[in-house]
């Protein structure tokens, strides 16, 4: 196959999933907000949560049309852009992707208009009951989709017939992939932290330009707490199940995030450098010696696997940006545990609200989360290559074999247009709706019915 | 087990069709029905809750068909390449017109995303009806099972056809009248007053443009592609398709008349029933016809994954679809009888 068609088809896949997932990122993580907001309210009667809900929930619903329509561009990505990929796998991950649709996004978008609009005309119960399949419905979504994910990376449980298609010979196999554990838990925990720093972030602003008080704290307080928890449990456990399973099952992939070029004893972790692909050492190296085998083999001196052990062409194709990716998002997720572990601590001395560096502190750290994950799909799609399905299938054999480069051009041009605009809009509308803000006490709520 | 995976998505592409046929249906109409900010606010109000779910269907049957025949999915996505892009554009739009119109009072950004409403509601209906043209005429299959189509070539039928050509423009300017007229049943069951009286207006004129095509089609697709009419000789039921479809049509024409608005409303959508399972009949076995050599046609029988797949589908396939039926009753209940608009003004 043509390089440059490979190329571009990477480049507009890798864009509209980027894309695509800045948005679930966040529904995921904010749907469990709002059913730990709805549970409070119902339970202690506190109308307080309520009415700081509301905003969370109108948040959502911008945030989740923007997640819809730019998710229904992926279904069809695989068929027009890797339609030999789907040839061959649909007969596996075409099943995880069809039960997505038919579990996970149907209760979610029934559920959501009673969510948006139920609010004034049912029991509270059944309101927070809507509130709950949401949750439910988002985060099964993000289960089928890693499961799809999981087997790419992780194949199971399917058999190739003589024309290379894979069939799929048990679902509970497919569904059960030990890879799919930590990968669940770790992304998702990982959308609880964008969302925790959001609604932190917009808590913090609030508190910032004295507005909306009342609610304002009980965003900064309660997305601190989750907050605080999910940041150390992405870090350990999640974070090293990510990389202990990495090292086992894909060795070329971690000696590329780690930058190791050479089979070593007691490998240093490190911190900062740049892989230089002609001579294959690290210039510039900031490290921690012998911390890498300590946390991969659990011995001092534990032997870990060089880049230069494996052929070259299983190589992942740009061994720096994986690199890279992964040490942007460690950095990020060590500097996360940081921020949310001194606010939890000012929270807890009752300091919180009147110290406005960490105010500012939390207000202006809401994108990073967003750059965090992103670099996290980097490292795991990107250290992928040069394999569509691990071990099984070459990325260069997945395209549309009668797509020519002009056409996906022509495709990826228009995507990237029309998610400039989109982003844009997105933006002004969440300022819009920042600057309107949580109803006050004792104001009115105005919420019409129009599809807001 | 193939052919019942055949019918699964033939009910699956039917119900997006009927479903979300009659929200394409009121953007096309949207201008003539609706022409104050308030009437079209009330328009919106009937579909704006529902729309999402609708669409999951199309989502539901992309699924299914990936899943169940990874070979045609795998063909016809990448053959149609530049149509099914266009056609994510314009559901783009077209998603984003309906919720985003309200968040911000200004009329120019009303007028703006109205008219995005509609040319995305008219280019759909026009794509959906041009890809079952191509269904029906058939496309360049090749040996290895794939094909790419331009978007036009010399708007001539033949081996090397485009995406549009006579046929299938024909059969997607159909595709826009009967949804309109669909659409128009809908919004004269859900609203009242003159938005009804309008609607109601446009679905009498709608239906005679109907009968014009329905007349007409059945004889240019046999010119077209005559193994379209194999089946019928094969099976005699199939007559009985094509006489049911007349009889929906003659059951249309009066309902519409008598202004019963939930029987109209249901006849529309059993003709629009009728139709895709006149498609089905006649096209079966094949999910893709090839001009090329027919010996290349993508059947259900060389598309469809392994028989293990099919069979556990079916088992979670039924619970889902049984789950799926009660959201979508839950939601239609939750939002049934006639909208109206809240009096506290717009937006936030
Ligand atoms: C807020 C986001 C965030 C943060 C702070 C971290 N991660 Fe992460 N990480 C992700 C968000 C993420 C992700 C986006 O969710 C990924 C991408 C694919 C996946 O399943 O999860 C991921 C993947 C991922 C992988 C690749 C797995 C694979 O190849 O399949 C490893 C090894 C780690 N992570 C390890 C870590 C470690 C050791 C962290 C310690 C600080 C860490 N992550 C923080
Ligand atoms: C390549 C892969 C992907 C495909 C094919 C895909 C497909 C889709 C589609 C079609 C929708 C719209 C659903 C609707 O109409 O309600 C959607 C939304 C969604 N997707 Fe994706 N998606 C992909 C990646 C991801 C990933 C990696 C995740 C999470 C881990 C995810 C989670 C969600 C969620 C939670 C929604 C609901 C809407 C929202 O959250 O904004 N998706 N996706
Ligand atoms: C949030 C979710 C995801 C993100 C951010 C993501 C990111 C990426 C990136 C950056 C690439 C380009 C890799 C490169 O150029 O080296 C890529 C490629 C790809 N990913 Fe993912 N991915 C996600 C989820 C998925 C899922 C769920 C699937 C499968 C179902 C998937 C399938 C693919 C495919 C088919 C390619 C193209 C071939 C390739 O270049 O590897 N991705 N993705």
């Amino acid at each position: 196959m043509n390089e440059s068609i490979i190329l571009l088809d990477r480049l507009h896949f890798a864009f509209n999933v980027i894309f695509h997932y800045l948005f679930p990122q966040l529904t995921m993580g904010l749907a469990f907000i709002i059913v730990v907001f709805k549970s409070i309210a119902l339970y202690t009667k506190n109308e307080a949560y309520n009415r700081a809900v509301r905003f969370l929930i109108r948040l959502f619903a911008v945030n989740f049309v923007f997640g819809v329509v730019t998710g229904i561009p992926m279904e069809f990505v695989f068929g027009t852009n890797w339609a030999e990929f789907s040839r061959r796998t649909g007969g596996v991950i075409g099943n995880t992707l069809a039960m997505e649709g038919l579990f996970a996004f149907l209760l979610e978008s029934a559920f959501l208009g009673i969510l948006i609009f139920g609010e004034k005309r049912l029991a509270p119960v059944v309101h927070w009951f809507a509130a709950l399949m949401v949750f439910i419905g988002t985060w099964l979504s993000g289960f089928f989709i890693l499961a799809t994910n999981a087997w790419m990376q992780h194949p199971v449980a399917y058999s190739i017939d003589g024309t290379g298609r894979f069939s799929i010979t048990s679902l509970p196999e497919m569904l059960t992939n030990p890879w799919l554990f930590w990968q669940y838990l770790h992304n998702m925990n990982a959308t609880l932290i964008t969302a925790s720093f959001v609604v932190a972030s917009i808590g913090a602003f609030y508190l910032l330009s004295n507005k909306h008080i009342e609610s304002a704290r009980l965003y900064v307080r309660n997305a601190v707490i989750i907050a605080a928890v999910a940041t150390v449990l992405q870090i350990f456990p999640f974070g090293d199940g990510e990389a202990r399973q990495v090292f086992k099952h894909q060795p070329i992939k971690a000696a590329a995030m780690e930058g190791i070029f050479h089979t070593q004893k007691g490998a240093p972790f490190v911190l900062f450098g740049q892989p230089n692909m002609d001579t294959l050492t690290l210039d510039n190296p900031i490290v921690i010696p012998y911390a890498d085998s300590l946390l991969v083999t659990g011995k001092m001196d534990g032997e870990i696997k060089g880049l230069s052990a494996f052929p070259k062409e299983d190589w992942p194709d740009s061994v720096p940006l994986v690199f890279y990716a992964f040490h942007a998002m460690v950095i990020l997720g060590s500097l996360f545990a940081l921020i949310m572990l001194t606010a939890l601590f000012l929270l807890w001395r009752k300091k919180l609200f009147p110290s406005r560096w960490m105010l500012w502190t939390l207000m202006l750290s809401a994108p990073l989360p967003y750059l965090a994950t992103i670099s996290g799909w980097i490292t795991t799609e990107t250290g992928r290559q040069p394999w569509l399905v691990y071990g099984l299938m070459r990325t260069a054999e997945g395209a549309s074999p009668h797509v020519s480069s002009g056409n996906i051009l022509f495709t990826l041009l228009g995507f990237t247009f029309i998610y400039l605009l989109m982003g844009i809009l997105f933006v002004t509308l969440v300022i819009r709706l920042i600057t309107i803000g949580p109803p006050q006490e004792s104001e009115p709520i105005k919420l019409t019915q129009e599809g807001e | 087990m193939e052919i019942f995976w055949f019918i699964v998505l033939g009910v699956l592409l039917t119900l997006f069709i009927v479903l979300d046929g009659f929200d394409f249906g009121t953007g096309i109409i949207y201008h003539f029905i609706a022409k104050t900010n308030d009437e079209r606010r009330t328009v919106l109000n009937a579909i704006g809750p529902i729309w999402d779910g609708n669409e999951v269907w199309l989502i539901i049957a992309g699924g299914a068909l990936f899943f169940a025949f990874p070979t045609a999915y795998a063909s016809i996505f990448s053959g149609y390449y530049l149509a099914l892009i266009l056609l994510l554009w314009m559901l783009m739009f077209r998603g984003l017109s309906m919720e985003l119109r309200s968040q911000i009072s200004n009329p120019l950004w009303h007028s703006f995303w109205d008219a995005m409403l509609t040319i995305g509601s008219v280019a759909l209906a026009l794509l959906l009806g041009v890809a079952l043209g191509n269904i029906l005429r058939g496309v360049p299959l090749d040996a290895d099972g794939f094909f790419f189509l331009p978007f036009w070539t010399n708007f001539k039928t033949g081996v090397y056809p485009g995406i549009l050509d006579w046929f299938t423009v024909l059969i997607g300017v159909f595709s826009v009248v009967i949804l309109a007229v669909h659409g128009a049943n809908f919004i004269a069951l859900k609203t009242v007053g003159i938005i009804q009286v309008r609607a109601r207006k446009i679905a009498r004129k709608g239906i005679w443009i109907v009968i014009l095509f329905a007349l007409f089609i059945p004889i240019a697709s046999y010119m077209v592609q005559p193994i379209l009419l194999e089946n019928y000789k094969l099976y005699w039921g199939g007559i009985v398709l094509l006489v049911l479809s007349f009889l929906s049509l003659l059951g249309l024409i009066i309902t519409r008349y008598k202004d019963n608005d939930l029987y109209a409303f249901v006849s529309s959508a059993f003709f629009i029933v009728l139709l895709m399972l006149n498609v089905a009949f006649s096209v079966f076995p094949n999910m893709m016809i090839a001009t090329t050599n027919p010996s290349y046609n993508l059947t259900i029988y060389n598309t469809a994954t392994s028989e293990y797949a099919l069979r556990t589908g079916l088992v979670w396939y039924s619970v889902g679809a049984f789950f799926a039926l009660c959201y979508t009753l839950f939601m239609y209940r939750s939002f049934k009888g006639k909208v109206s608009l809240p009096k506290e003004g717009e937006g936030y």
